[in-house]
């Protein structure tokens, strides 16, 4: 318990005495991102591949995705209490429902960017819609899927800070903790973390999208035989 | 040289969803094994989707295409486009693999052993004078030539009986399309396969194939024929417009000036010959493998009405302007 926090905005020793616990909200901030950029990506996988079937499903499902990502976060966990209550859960149905747009929009502007004498050279050597998707249109969409990838694992890294409220843990729980005691060290604390962290998620994400593209890199010559 | 055909147009048609005029309407046509075969004509003619509707990347909604013997819908489309090479203007090639896995994609598909394919990346590089360097690099480190012959090693990596190739010179220029003409020569020369290849530039379809269609708009074919029929007798108005100008001319790069040297001998020299003609340096010299039309320009550059035929710096017979003229009679 800390009884005195003292005149100071930050109180060092307060920080340097709770490695565990700073240790444990990195951890449950990360779970909370890594399920529902996870979740957020299979679920916009699934309407990618219907808007790329059907293209009339593109309006709609990207109409949804704007709405979705329009509605406050608070609001939107008022809403969810009544049926799923304060948890995991409700927390979990905020954060993927903001990544959804960006993703789906990544995802089709991915595949869309796939020169079309690229898909139907591999049409005619023999490739078979699924397996043309998954080895050519996939990869060549890599650079834009990654890239929208980051852009949710950032938002969904800050926003996880708000799922404390409903008591989800993470770095969110600094910040309670001082709102709650106007005490400023743990609000700096869990705000300065999770700017960390999404660089940190950022710049991770960014290396795997130079691993996975290697022939983005190399330099195009001249055109002459 | 066998007759037989590869692949055979019954009546076929197609009409795209929501157009009234058929792009191709009724046609018949049967392309022999091991030529090549041009498919000429204006835009909107409908021979790209005549070449698209052999490997069936169109269907047909009227008639019959048969495929090596068998109706090409009597297997799946896709593994009928493995046994049909197809070369595409844009090359297509695949921007994420080397050009090496570009040539082995159909290899992969067809699930030859690792071994089996590097001995055949080894072939195609020999047999399209591929430098072995440019295996490990992506396409986009290639010049527009060589992503063409990359192009062309990867639709006939599986050495499949048949090669469609649409416009697939286009988009280089003309220097190097001029190289590519005589490489696809060469190596038809020493695959034999039956070409069937797409373009709007008649020159090309002359210098390239045994067979040429000429197409008009709407789907149909105004006159079939070798490109020295085609140059002597257009059939129709529309076919001698397509043609163009200096018809007799083009006939003349057809052939070559060892083919109309009738007896290469001295005795071949004309008997008005004057002893001074004889001075090698008032003449041009031609050798037997030059196309008649540039021995015309020899000549007449020269001055004269006729030059001399040399074979390794030997003089082998006289060609003279009224030979050249002979040529073209019927």
């Amino acid at each position: 318990m800390t009884t005195n926090p003292g005149d100071a905005f930050i109180w060092w020793e307060w920080i340097t005495r709770r490695p565990g616990e700073i240790w444990e909200r990195t951890i449950e901030h990360l779970q909370m991102t890594v399920v529902a950029v996870t979740v957020g990506c299979v679920i916009s996988a699934a309407l990618t591949l219907i808007a790329l079937r059907y293209r009339w499903t593109l309006g709609p499902i990207t109409w949804i995705g704007n709405l979705l990502y329009t509605i406050p976060s608070l609001a939107l966990f008022v809403i969810l209490i009544p049926y799923t209550g304060l948890g995991f859960l409700t927390a979990q149905i905020a954060l993927v429902s903001y990544t959804i747009q960006i993703l789906v929009r990544n995802m089709v502007a991915g595949i869309n960017s796939v020169p079309a004498s690229v898909t139907e050279a591999a049409t005619a050597i023999g490739y078979r819609r699924l397996h043309r998707l998954w080895a050519v249109e996939l990869p060549l969409a890599a650079p834009t899927i990654i890239a929208g990838i980051r852009i949710a694992a950032v938002t969904v890294i800050g926003l996880v800070t708000i799922t404390a409220l409903i008591g989800n843990g993470g770095y969110g729980a600094f910040i309670n903790d001082g709102l709650n005691r106007r005490f400023s060290t743990p609000i700096v604390l869990g705000g300065a973390l999770s700017i960390l962290l999404a660089l940190g998620v950022d710049a991770l994400l960014m290396l795997v999208q130079r691993a996975a593209t290697p022939w983005t890199r190399r330099r195009l010559r001249p055109r002459s035989s | 040289m066998t007759s037989a055909a590869a692949i055979s147009l019954d009546e076929v048609s197609k009409v795209f969803p929501g157009s009234v005029s058929p792009a191709v309407n009724r046609l018949t046509l049967t392309i022999p094994q091991g030529q090549i075969l041009a498919l000429v004509g204006p835009s909107g003619c409908g021979k790209t989707t005549t070449l698209r509707m052999i490997n069936r990347l169109e269907e047909p909604t009227a008639g019959q295409i048969t495929v090596l013997g068998h109706d090409h819908r009597s297997a799946k489309p896709h593994e009928l486009r493995r046994n049909i090479g197809y070369v595409i203007q844009q090359i297509g090639l695949f921007p994420h693999h080397s050009v090496r896995r570009n040539m082995s994609a159909v290899l992969e598909l067809l699930k030859w052993s690792p071994d089996r394919i590097e001995q055949r990346i080894n072939e195609l590089t020999d047999l399209l004078g591929l430098d072995p360097a440019l295996l490990d690099r992506y396409p986009s480190e290639l010049s527009g030539g060589q992503q063409q012959r990359v192009g062309v090693a990867r639709a006939l990596a599986a050495d499949p009986p048949i090669l469609l190739m649409d416009e697939p010179y286009s988009a280089v220029d003309p220097v190097i399309r001029k190289h590519l003409h005589s490489e696809l020569l060469q190596v038809q020369a020493r695959v034999t396969k039956t070409i069937v290849i797409v373009t709007h530039d008649i020159d090309e379809a002359i210098t390239l194939a045994d067979q040429v269609v000429v197409m008009a708009e709407g789907g149909t074919i105004e006159q079939q024929g070798t490109p020295e029929e085609l140059l002597a007798h257009p059939a129709t108005e529309f076919v001698r417009e397509f043609l163009g100008r200096e018809r007799g001319l083009r006939r003349l790069g057809l052939r070559t000036v060892g083919q109309i040297l009738r007896s290469p001998s001295r005795s071949s020299v004309p008997a008005d010959l004057e002893p001074e003609d004889l001075a090698p340096e008032d003449l041009a010299r031609v050798t037997a493998d030059t196309p008649l039309r540039e021995a015309l320009d020899t000549i007449l550059t020269s001055g004269q009405t006729r030059a001399v035929v040399c074979a390794d710096g030997q003089k082998i017979g006289f060609i003279t302007i009224e030979h050249i003229a002979e040529a073209l009679r019927p």
